[in-house]
């Protein structure tokens, strides 16, 4: 996630820029010594940015630009954020790396509680009121004509049978699913111990999205398609002012029951709605007695949830940025904003924005009338996609589904020590040498001990096809490329855009199509595992021994034999080599497959990361590694030739 | 009966064609043309008439053209004018099927590095011409075998190429090429990658093998003592035209032109 939101940051320092310069220091400073100002509390000490908790989610997004616009333009401060995952920026401003932290859900985090616990935090105001979250399902599917659940209103009753099928989980037909956070999210955990509290965990499946941004993208797809799910949510947020979503009654809160409920360790037998959310700003306790008039700011700036909501689907529905709508906010909101600070800095802060005209351009900057954008055109065809076509490709991804639901059960079937031996027994068999053999069974075995041997074989099933697709797709292209003129000119350019451009980018719009899950995790990885087998491929025809195809061409071959006898053989090693980088891309990718639902190894990497668990994470690691290992040495010994009689090992 | 005649050949790479084809006409230097046309002259104004049963050797330095012209007659380099009949018929017609016919049954060629397939046997190798042809392979093989057998290769047949030695991977070459039963052998360099005595060897080998089975051999090289030795008539070519072609005697007696008598002329110490 932390990579994920860098660009974005970028991108608003550099607006930031020009904002700073033109209007915040000139017009700040000078009426301070033109008139002598009223005694007020530095808002922030001098000659030192406030740094911000870099929060990505919409709504702590855009209060985050509020409240650094306030202290830019207001009072003169200079501010930067920075970037990180929410627990990481908890961290960071307990310890005072970082400073503020706009939209902190007190109570919610182990870590924020001990840092409050010390002394190092504290928690200022109500900075949204009338915040809530829990489990959600969209409004349309309980109320008005053709509701599919018209009766369902509170959360027992998901347990019924037509409940579980309603919701029916992709990879798990039988049972149901359950949108639950991103690990790491505070939520998760909660989610987690409530299914289990209310009965539902084992007609549910408790589904990771692996993202924010994943999640999003999800509930939005359904919205959109008008499918039933159910999931977590929480106002305010920007799909809360987009859509109509509908709250699934829970019973009252009692801190009882929510002190179990959030003990990771708790029994979980009684469920509640979570506390009713306080929602303040969270400050470093030692840099607030350094800016008290920081602290007199965040214990007044306050906005009811239905209003954050509004601008929020405000900013999605005009693609706007947290910066541009926050400054948009309190142009149009004076009312709400005056009597957060007091009348001095109002005016100066009311000045600064009647002065600009919220887009700031460098006056070096690219003219802004050449400017083509290209973004309108691509949300429109993804929006027309996901809504038109959606289930043509949603069925298409259920039947890679099965298929990967076959494979699973058909590894899982097998026992442990067996699959061990037939790896290891063809892997020898093949090179008639006990060295690579041993290799195979040795990084198996250690995926075992490390405990990994379930996650293991979810990856590997991913493998088995994600590999299979590229091999089938890449040996021809990479011929293709090789043999043809129209094939050389294009293949390079098209490997190129597939190789750079951030994974991200089409895996967004392929989950919204494809739901998350395991089919955009297998795209994902071919698109990112083929290149490398189509160039060389590509390269080990190429250049393989111009005397040997001319002696074929001299002897009568057609083309096709020239390939099958001359060319594929020749290039063997090349093709080898690139099915060794498959099989490593498609590893390498695993991880980002697991930030769009695939479970497996690469869950345990981004669980481990996302909560801080660096053991966790380097041990599901290494078993990536490991794994990468084993399944090289067995492509190298399927695909490749037979050793010599009698091999290195002598053994077999 | 198998006799070739070249006609008018020419090839000529890149530049105003035409142009070149005049000065050539006039008889302006490879450079001259190259210079004035963008022209690379690979081979110009080529007559000349294989006897059948013969073994006739295209001798010149590297960039004289040999090579260009044996590749010229298997249709590996398609030139740019002329005509090249085999037994009458001009093989620079041949459409594609055609070709590939006359390949398979008319004309076998050996190579310089010999050009095995790495990845097969001897015996696969040396069966590659009859596999390609859609031989069986049980009957491929047997042919194979016998002349593996014939060249001395006998029990090598289930070996690597790359386990034997230079001499013996050129006698796979020549067997692949013979299995083929071809009426033309071309072998361009075959014996240049050998160190001296096995050269000699696979010379006196090919000699005899030529007495017993009267094929039409083409054999190109850039060695005069191996021209003299191997050659029933031999043609010097320099910068793509055909100095002079005539039997060894004759070569040695009259050189047509101060160049072949100086090429010839290396050839006298060693006589």
């Amino acid at each position: 996630m932390g990579w994920l939101r860098f660009p974005r940051v970028q991108a608003r320092r550099c607006a930031v820029l020009g904002a700073l310069l033109l209007a915040a220091l000139l017009p700040g400073l000078r009426p301070a010594l033109a008139s002598p100002a009223p005694v007020l509390p530095p808002a922030c000490p001098a000659g030192r940015p406030v740094v911000f908790a870099g929060l990505d989610w919409d709504s702590g997004a855009f209060l985050t630009a509020l409240e650094r616009a306030i202290l830019e333009r207001g009072y003169a401060c200079q501010t930067s954020v920075v970037p990180g995952t929410t627990v990481t920026l908890e961290q960071a401003v307990a310890v005072g790396d970082a400073q503020v932290i706009a939209e902190e859900w007190v109570g919610r985090s182990p870590i924020w509680n001990a840092a409050m616990a010390s002394g190092k935090v504290v928690a200022l105001g109500q900075i949204v009121t009338g915040a809530e979250e829990g489990l959600y399902v969209p409004d349309a599917l309980v109320h008005g004509p053709g509701a599919r659940a018209a009766g369902l209103a509170r959360v027992q009753q998901l347990a019924e049978p037509a409940m579980v099928a309603l919701f029916r989980d992709p990879e798990q037909p039988e049972r149901g699913r359950f949108l639950n956070c991103p690990s790491g999210w505070t939520c998760e955990r909660v989610n987690t111990a409530k299914l289990k509290a209310y009965g539902l965990a084992g007609s549910y499946v408790d589904f990771r999205p692996g993202s924010g941004a994943a999640m999003d993208a999800d509930i939005t797809a359904a919205l959109l398609q008008h499918r039933p799910a159910l999931f977590y949510y929480y106002s305010p947020s920007t799909l809360a002012g987009r859509f109509k979503l509908f709250r699934l009654g829970e019973p009252p809160y009692s801190a009882r029951c929510w002190a179990d409920i959030s003990n990771p360790d708790g029994r979980h037998d009684t469920g509640c709605a979570s506390p009713p959310a306080v929602i303040a700003s969270g400050v470093n306790a030692r840099f607030l007695s350094e800016a008290p008039g920081l602290g007199a700011l965040l214990q007044r700036v306050s906005l009811p949830a239905p209003v954050l909501n509004a601008e929020l689907a405000d900013a999605a529905a005009n693609r706007r940025g947290a910066d541009a709508q926050a400054l948009l906010f309190l142009k149009h909101h004076p009312e709400l904003w005056r009597g957060w600070v007091p009348a001095p800095v109002a005016e100066r802060l009311a000045q600064s924005l009647a002065r600009d005209g919220g887009d700031t351009a460098a006056a070096g900057g690219f003219p802004s009338r050449w400017v083509f954008s290209i973004r309108e055109p691509v949300n429109r065809w993804v929006a027309s996609l996901v809504a038109g076509w959606g289930g043509g490709f949603r069925a298409m991804a259920a039947r890679v589904t099965a298929l990967t639901a076959l494979i699973d059960a058909g590894l899982r079937w097998v026992p442990w020590w067996l699959l061990i031996g037939l790896c290891a027994g063809l892997t020898g068999w093949r090179r008639r040498s006990a060295g690579p053999a041993a290799v195979v069974a040795g990084a198996l075995l250690v995926i075992g001990v490390l405990g990994l041997w379930d996650a293991m074989l979810q990856t590997l099933t991913l493998m088995l096809i994600s590999v299979a697709l590229a091999v089938v797709i890449g040996l021809p292209c990479g011929i293709w490329a090789a043999k043809s003129r129209l094939g050389r000119a294009v293949t390079p350019p098209v490997l190129d855009f597939l190789q750079t451009m951030p994974a991200f980018v089409y895996l967004i719009p392929a989950l919204m199509l494809l739901g998350l899950g395991k089919a955009p995790a297998i795209l994902a990885m071919v698109i990112y595992a083929t290149p490398p087998l189509i160039r060389l491929t590509e390269l080990g025809i190429r250049t393989s021994d111009q005397e040997v195809r001319e002696a074929a061409t001299a002897f009568g071959a057609t083309p096709f034999q020239t390939l099958i006898h001359v060319e594929l053989p020749l290039a063997r090693p090349s093709i080898l080599a690139g099915l060794n980088q498959t099989i490593l891309m498609a590893l390498a990718m695993v991880v980002t497959a697991s930030m769009i639902g695939a479970r497996g190894l690469g869950e345990d990497v981004l669980n481990g990361i996302q909560s801080l668990d660096v053991g966790k994470g380097f041990e599901a690691g290494l078993g990536i590694v490991v794994l990468a290992l084993a399944l090289d040495r067995m492509a190298q010994a399927l695909a490749g030739e037979r050793g010599p009689r009698g091999g290195e090992g002598g053994h077999v | 009966m198998s006799e070739i005649r070249i006609e008018g050949l020419g090839k000529l790479y890149g530049g105003r064609q035409g142009e070149a084809l005049t000065m050539a006409g006039a008889g302006a230097s490879k450079g001259e043309i190259l210079a004035r046309t963008g022209c690379n002259v690979a081979l110009c104004g080529i007559d000349m008439t294989l006897a059948d049963g013969e073994i006739t050797v295209i001798m010149g330095l590297s960039g004289s053209g040999k090579s260009t012209l044996l590749r010229c007659l298997i249709r590996l380099i398609d030139p740019s004018f002329g005509a090249i009949r085999f037994d009458g018929a001009d093989i620079t017609r041949f459409n594609l099927s055609e070709l590939r016919e006359f390949r398979r049954r008319t004309a076998s060629m050996v190579f310089q590095n010999f050009a095995l397939l790495p990845h097969k046997t001897v015996l696969a190798n040396a069966a590659f011409g009859l596999t390609l042809q859609g031989v069986r392979r049980r009957e491929a093989e047997d042919r194979a075998a016998q002349w593996l057998g014939k060249l001395g290769l006998a029990g090598y047949e289930r070996a690597l190429p790359a386990t034997l030695s230079g001499g013996m991977r050129q006698r796979v070459g020549l067997a692949r090429a013979l299995a083929c039963d071809p009426d033309v052998l071309l072998m361009d360099e075959a014996f240049s990658a050998l160190d001296p005595l096995i050269r000699a060897e696979l010379q006196d080998q090919l000699l005899g093998l030529q007495r017993e089975l009267g094929k039409t051999i083409v054999f190109v090289t850039h060695d005069i003592q191996e021209a003299l030795k191997l050659g029933s008539r031999i043609a010097v070519m320099r910068e793509g035209r055909l100095e002079q072609f005539a039997a060894p005697a004759e070569l040695l007696a009259n050189p047509a032109t101060p160049y072949v008598a100086r090429f010839v002329g290396q050839a006298e110490p060693a006589r």
